[in-house]
């Protein structure tokens, strides 16, 4: 598959954007701290093959799933702009993909609302559990109740409301993965879970949604840039810039 | 106390007595003190709830003073029997002496209306002749049940304050499906085979809908074949293409996880995901006619093919 590898050359952001990962401290924060661990039955590296062939056969992925879903046009990237934020629109991307993949009505879910109110309004950075934690307590904002990116920053969007959409879109499960697993990483993505993953390299957080290639490992990330990022905001890491050093994998969201 | 004064109490209690039930003050001279009156026992009010019948009943049911809770009165083998049938442009009125939850499942197929009685009303009735009627409907609480769309439903009629579920009242009703109920043949009708009752829809409603229930920790132990259904593309072109759509214009098909949060969904998906299951993954399709409901397919083909089975081509 051809597409827009991110290289030490082309992961900087374009002007006008921000990144905003803070390293999660896995002592003061050890896995399952906010959640549960993974605990899927790992696939065997046969399986994981198998898996990936068929997937590729039927085009099975949540990529594909993005690509297509809105009557064959895809779902637009988030846009988190010059804002500090990319930890929390790394989890309203998972959410959008886990929507799309349960057969949902497409909301364009905000990636501001969850920083905004973890960080108190000020433009700092995080990591994905934190946004991935709020997301299943009060759950996500569309865009009309609440603006991504800069504008996204205003306190005015914080109503009851707001608050009132964002409940008829919560994480209802998700999972601790061990940071940098690529077993558990594969094994959620050939099944369809999107994982919210943190680069340190990259000090970024963007959401890993397919398995392009095993060994050595590929996989598509959707980033939060917007559209004219990338190859229509996604882009493929490779070798061991695409292993996580922290993930967290919801799987089950509300229904609508 | 003197001995005349004892002898006088029994005199003095009843005129006391007399006094109070006639609101006068007591004689102050006779003993200043009556008798405690023991609080009279009001009865507790037993909910009068009358559901339109075929013939029309004329008088209601005569309520029992007992205050256990009601139980419905043995009917005559060939008295009166509950319409069962709602057609277009009629009315099914519910009365009662005290405040109802009227509920109705699957939802979207009727409306409620509630009223406060005694009122006159002009139009057609479920237990009716078919004719246009003036009628007047004297109790305090009245709902008012008129058909939206054909299917069948539950009405759940649940009095304010009850506790036991036996005081429940549960009346399906066949809305725009079916013609009036006619009045009981006298005649007996003789021994027959029975017929056989057709397959239940798995979902109800005139549009082709698919629900796809799975376990997302059991993924990996399924056939790979099977496992890829969920996103697979011709899969998701198909359900596209053949599902109706819903308000906002998205394909009435739903693929989720078992423990899905369905507290959101419209009554239809609540309904569909509430059917019996032995099993994950499992699929339920239907076109409103007919349906499946049961394992999912173990493959590309062989799901497509159960779907065409019902969705057509």
């Amino acid at each position: 598959m051809s597409g827009f590898v991110i290289t030490d050359d082309t992961m900087r952001p374009p002007e006008g954007y921000g990144t905003g990962l803070i390293e999660r401290n896995y002592q003061e924060c050890p896995v399952g701290y906010n959640s549960r661990p993974f605990n899927l039955p790992l696939l065997t590296k046969a399986q994981q093959a198998e898996f990936l062939a068929a997937k590729k056969a039927s085009k099975s992925s949540l990529r594909e799933l993005r690509r297509t879903y809105l009557a064959g046009k895809p779902i637009p990237s988030t846009n988190q702009e010059q804002t500090n934020y990319c930890w929390s629109y790394s989890s309203v991307s998972a959410v959008m993909l886990l929507r799309a993949k349960q057969g949902e009505p497409h909301e364009q879910l905000s990636g501001a609302a969850n920083a905004a109110k973890i960080k108190n309004f000020k433009n700092v950075g995080g990591w994905g559990s934190q946004s991935l934690e709020r997301s299943a307590s009060f759950g996500v904002p569309n865009i009309a109740h609440w603006a991504e990116g800069t504008a996204g920053l205003n306190r005015h969007w914080d109503s009851p409301q707001t608050w009132e959409n964002a409940a008829k879109h919560k994480v209802v499960e998700w999972m601790d993965l061990e940071p940098r697993n690529v077993d558990q990483l594969v094994t959620c993505l050939l099944l369809d879970i999107p994982v919210v993953s943190d680069f340190n390299w990259w000090g970024h957080s963007v959401c890993s949604m397919e398995v392009i290639q095993l060994n050595p490992l590929r996989t598509m990330i959707w980033n939060s840039w917007g559209d004219r990022w990338g190859d229509l905001g996604e882009g493929i890491l490779e070798g061991s810039k695409a292993i996580p050093d922290g993930m967290i994998a919801p799987f089950v969201i509300t229904g609508a | 106390m003197r001995v005349w004064q004892l002898a006088m109490m029994p005199l003095a209690l009843l005129l006391c007595c007399c006094c109070v039930l006639s609101g006068n003050e007591p004689p102050s001279k006779l003993p200043a003190k009556p008798p405690a009156l023991k609080p009279v026992e009001t009865p507790v009010e037993t909910p009068q709830i009358i559901l339109p019948t075929i013939p029309v009943l004329i008088e209601p049911d005569v309520i029992d003073d007992t205050p256990e809770p009601p139980r419905p009165k043995p009917k005559p083998d060939r008295g009166p029997v509950p319409v069962a049938a709602l057609s277009e442009d009629t009315w099914y009125v519910i009365e009662s002496s005290v405040p109802l939850i009227v509920i109705h499942s699957p939802a979207g197929f009727v409306g409620v209306q509630p009223e406060e009685g005694p009122v006159k009303v002009r139009g057609k009735f479920a237990d009716g002749t078919g004719a246009t009627e003036t009628r007047t409907f004297a109790s305090k609480h009245l709902y008012f049940v008129n058909a939206m769309k054909a299917g069948q439903i539950e009405l759940l009629i649940v009095p304010t304050g009850v506790t036991a579920e036996k005081n429940i009242i549960r009346q399906t009703l066949v809305v725009m499906g079916l013609a009036p109920i006619p009045p009981p043949d006298p005649t007996p009708i003789p021994p027959g085979p029975e017929p056989t009752p057709p397959e239940p829809v798995p979902i109800p409603g005139d549009s082709n809908r698919v629900l796809i229930v799975y376990e997302s920790s059991e993924l990996s132990k399924l056939p790979v074949s099977q496992a890829v259904l969920m996103t697979a593309a011709n899969v998701r072109e198909y359900l596209n293409r053949k599902c109706g759509k819903g308000s906002t214009g998205t394909p009435e098909f739903r693929i989720w996880d078992k423990d899905t949060d369905t507290s959101n969904v419209g009554q239809v998906w609540k309904d569909a995901m509430g059917l019996p299951r032995n099993t994950v993954p499992w699929l339920i399709v239907s076109n409103g006619k007919a349906g499946y409901s049961g394992p999912l397919p173990v493959n590309e083909v062989e799901l497509l093919a159960k779907l065409k089975q019902y969705l057509g081509e």
